[in-house]
């Protein structure tokens, strides 16, 4: 969703994930992908159900992304793994836990090419409108300025755009909140790309895109707190946690970490880390490129990026994707440009400019 | 015999009597009391006449402390009861004080109304003070609205009531601001009858009135405030029927053309 | 054997049976509106998905009810406070003597400070700046200065409906109190305040209505209330029929108090009063 987007994203599956990404299936495997346990893979896509399948196994190989004795697909993965920066990688379609009916369809349907596919789909002819929260938040885009292409998710969508043949100064920018972005009713925009998170649960209501990155949960700490270096997730039990409301990083918390308090919600953010500083919560749970940005973007005065969290096979991972009004036409066209995107590895070079200073070298925190 | 039963005994019976020594009272630049003497015996009972503005309820406010006095002193039994400083609450639950517009407390039933001054100020049991206020209340015609609201009753029955709780808390003097002013005509007669009654106890009264036949009949002495200054003061005779002072004929002429005397 | 009715009896009988007619008609006509046209409106299917899923209802009722009793919990104890903190505001804007003057001051622009600052504000500011100072985990807990914020605030808005109601019972009352040798604070206690609090109910019953809803700002701090449990399942399913379990639980609390209050005041009206006129 939206805010975990901004938060965290990253509860799903880490390791797993990007395991799976590499690991999954040869195909994959040939995918470039960097990953680090983090971030995933750019799973290129996956193109068919056998991705599914695929993935499963390889995230069950890779547990532990530092050590991870790599498993078939796990020797890549591993050296990946442990060098490797976060990637951003955008699975493919299949990798998606709950996702994976909405995305297996539209793995089915990606052929399409978008540059053809576009025409009479728009809002506006001849216009890729395209929505952003209000604020935007870095690194997904510098500067609240998603015009100036600047930002990881500003620079996907002119890198979209341009695969569906528009030039820059044909995409649109407009400002939705998370409820105006889910409310039923004529929407402003063709696309809307705040870190929605893909769940099962939201693809019945609106449509996802194929993903463009996935990403791990992580948590944040003040220096001198004693969950500053956590061995393993089971050190957290005892832990007072945050998150902002209606994120997949809350989901983490309840879900995964299940701390014995309850967890602190917060409207964003910065209420979060404000809670943190005054002592209140213990640790702060965002994704893993927000977290960088809420350590290093001058939010806390000692903040500490404590950890990304590993992620299992099962899990697919923190996957972020456009949201769009669900039955819409312009949905294969948005997936079409994003394989063709993974498959030429931009995607995963775009991840590494924008994302990787922040998500590189961020020590793993294992399940257990 | 307990001691408080004693007090209570000999407080029914005693009087006092009230002395203004050159009161002044300003509201802002306006003077509305200006050099007030005026002493009113034990038992005796004194009618202030005048216009409207006159500055009768001042008067009878500044006596009760409702209003301090700018200059000048008020003496109760002897004692400088103006002097800056002084409490208030023990003089005052020496005076008994009923209001033209009677001002019962809305919210309280009638037997509320006369028993809250006795257990709250004199300290008296709900037992003790609730027999008493029966008693009274009996006494002027009022025993079956005990439990009755002000809202409930007539206007003539209000002021008696107002009258009644000013009675329960056993006061030295009265003061009666235009009690009858409020009434219908036929309603004026209950209540003067009261009134006669308290004179019959020799109780210490001072009456705000504009009922000059009432005046004439109860008064002991008649005083004519005219612009914050007693202007004439004397016997009812004499007052009503040989005024001295020029604006007092004045006023009292006017009274006879309005068919009030 | 009935006697015949009175002139005036036939009258209202004959009134109370149109009246009742017209009720009925409006009504009728409203509701069948809303059930015959809403189905028509082209966007009917959509919003009725959104807002009346009937599967996330039950599930949000379900486990939206602890969150509630948070709610009430907070508001169970924010109350009384607010009312104390209103009254001694009341108190200390209403005092008359010059030496008091600085109490007097001091209140007037306490009361011009809390109501002139938005509610959301007072949360953040208190909620997270005094523990910020604190650096305790016990007592740096949401809910405490969460309350604390909801307190000061509300109390400013209280503290005028109670001055505005002390005012509003008239000097010759508390002449007569004190005529009677009552203190300022017996006056106070037992003519004046019994008055104007019976005055202000209504007003006081606003307030206390809007502070139900707005004990949902504490969540801004951290601590997951009813609306927050909502926020998050909304983001869950995509669906706003969380919101509209949370407007029946909030309902189910706040037209009960208040028809319970007019219900007292009327009654209290009628066993005080005279006559109504029509
Ligand atoms: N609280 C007050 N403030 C200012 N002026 C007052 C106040 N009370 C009375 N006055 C003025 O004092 C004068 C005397 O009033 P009052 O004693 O009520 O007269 P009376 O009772 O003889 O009609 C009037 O002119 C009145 O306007
Ligand atoms: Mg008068």
């Amino acid at each position: 969703m939206r805010r975990s987007a901004r938060l965290g994203t990253v509860m799903f599956i880490a390791a797993a994930t990007l395991l799976a990404a590499c690991g999954s299936d040869t195909k994959d495997a040939a995918v470039p992908t960097t990953t680090d346990p983090a971030a995933t893979v750019a799973g290129s896509a996956a193109s068919s159900a056998a991705t599914t399948t695929a993935a499963t196994t390889t995230a069950a190989t890779t547990s532990t992304p530092t050590t991870s004795a790599p498993t078939a697909a796990g020797a890549t993965k591993a050296t990946a793994t442990t060098a490797a920066p976060a990637t951003a990688a955008l699975t493919s379609a299949a990798a998606t836990t709950t996702a994976t009916t909405a995305a297996t369809t539209t793995a089915a349907k990606i052929a399409v090419n978008p540059a053809t596919c576009v025409a009479g789909k728009t809002l506006t002819a001849g216009k890729f409108t395209v929505a952003t929260g209000n604020p935007a938040y870095s690194p997904y885009v510098i500067d609240d300025k998603p015009e100036s292409g600047k930002g990881f998710e500003s620079a996907v969508t002119y890198a979209v755009a341009a695969k569906m043949g528009f030039k820059n100064a044909d995409v649109v920018w407009v400002r939705t909140g998370f409820d105006e972005a889910i409310a039923p009713g004529p929407k402003s925009f063709d696309a809307n790309i705040q870190q929605f998170s893909v769940t099962a649960d939201r693809a019945k209501v609106v449509d996802f895109s194929l993903p463009y990155y996935t990403t791990n949960q992580a948590l944040v700490t003040t220096k001198t707190s004693k969950f500053a270096k956590p061995k393993s997730m089971a050190d957290l039990k005892t832990a007072k946690l945050g998150a902002a409301t209606g994120t997949t990083s809350l989901t983490f918390i309840t879900g995964v970490i299940k701390p014995t308090s309850a967890p602190q919600v917060f409207d964003d953010n910065a209420g979060a880390a404000q809670a943190l500083q005054n002592n209140q919560i213990d640790g702060l749970i965002v994704d893993l490129p927000t977290a960088y940005g809420i350590v290093n973007g001058g939010g806390m005065t000692d903040g500490n990026l404590a950890g990304q969290f590993q992620r299992l096979s099962t899990e697919p991972g923190d996957q972020l994707a456009y949201l769009i009004t669900k039955g819409s036409p312009l949905t294969e066209c948005i997936n079409g440009a994003l394989k063709q995107l993974t498959d030429d590895g931009t995607l995963a070079k775009l991840a590494t400019t924008w994302l990787a200073q922040g998500t590189d070298g961020v020590p793993i925190v294992p399940r257990g | 015999m307990t001691d408080a039963a004693a007090a209570g005994e000999t407080d029914a019976g005693r009087t006092a009597k009230l002395e203004l020594d050159s009161v002044v009272k300003r509201f802002g630049q306006r003077t509305v009391l200006d050099h007030v003497d005026l002493s009113v015996a034990e038992s005796e009972v004194i009618c202030l006449i005048g216009a409207s503005g006159s500055g009768k309820s001042t008067l009878l406010r500044c006596c009760n402390l409702l209003e301090p006095i700018d200059d000048g002193a008020i003496y109760l039994d002897g004692v400088d009861i103006s002097e800056p400083g002084l409490s208030t609450d023990p003089i005052r639950r020496r005076i008994g004080m009923v209001f033209q517009n009677y001002n019962l407390f809305p919210h309280m039933n009638v037997l509320r109304n006369v028993t809250i001054g006795p257990m709250k100020v004199l300290g008296q049991s709900t037992a003790v003070a609730q027999v008493a206020a029966h008693e009274l209340l009996a006494v002027f015609g009022l025993a079956d609205k005990a439990r009755a609201y002000p809202d409930q009753l007539s206007g003539g029955q209000q002021q008696r009531v107002a009258i009644v709780r000013a009675l329960a808390m056993k006061p030295e003097l009265m003061l009666l601001d235009e009690i009858t002013a409020a009434l219908d005509p036929e309603l004026v007669g209950e209540v003067l009858d009261v009134i006669r009654g308290l004179k019959q106890e020799r109780m210490t009264m001072v009456l705000a009135t504009h009922e000059m036949s009432f005046a004439r009949e109860i008064s002991d002495r008649v005083a004519f405030l005219d612009q914050g200054v007693v202007c004439e003061i004397g016997s009812p005779q004499q007052i009503f029927n040989d005024p001295v002072e020029p604006r007092t004929r004045q006023f009292l002429q006017r009274v006879i053309d309005a068919g009030r005397l | 054997m009935t006697t015949p009715l009175t002139r005036r009896q036939r009258y209202e009988q004959r009134t109370k049976r149109r009246s009742f007619a017209i009720a009925a008609a409006s009504t009728i006509v409203v509701l069948a509106a809303v059930v015959v046209l809403l189905p028509m409106t082209s966007g009917w299917q959509k919003v009725r998905h959104s807002f009346f899923d009937g599967s996330i209802l039950r599930f949000s009722l379900g486990h939206m009810l602890g969150p509630f009793w948070y709610d009430v919990q907070i508001f169970l104890w924010c109350a009384p406070c607010i009312l104390l903190g209103g009254l001694s505001l009341a108190f200390a804007r209403n005092v008359r003597s010059p030496a008091l003057f600085p109490l007097r001051l001091f209140s007037t622009i306490y009361t011009d400070v809390f109501r002139g600052v938005p509610m959301v504000l007072w949360i953040t500011l208190i909620g997270f700046g005094v523990p910020g100072l604190l650096q305790s985990r016990n007592l740096g807990r949401a809910v405490i200065w969460g309350s604390v914020a909801l307190i000061a605030a509300y109390s400013a808005y209280v503290g005028e409906v109670f001055r505005a109601g002390i005012e509003s019972v008239h000097e010759s009352q508390r002449a007569a109190a004190r005529s009677l040798g009552m203190t300022s604070t017996q006056t106070m206690r037992h003519v004046i305040l019994p008055q104007a609090i019976r005055r202000v109910v209504p007003p006081l019953m606003n307030d206390l209505v809007s502070l139900q809803k707005d004990v949902a700002l504490i969540s801004i701090l951290g601590p997951v209330e009813v609306l927050r449990q909502a926020g998050i399942d909304k983001a869950k399913f995509f669906n706003f029929t969380p919101y509209v379990a949370a407007a029946v639980l909030f309902l189910c609390v706040s037209v009960p108090l208040t028809r319970t209050t007019d219900h007292l005041l009327q009654r209290e009206r009628r066993r005080t009063g005279a006559t109504a006129v029509r």
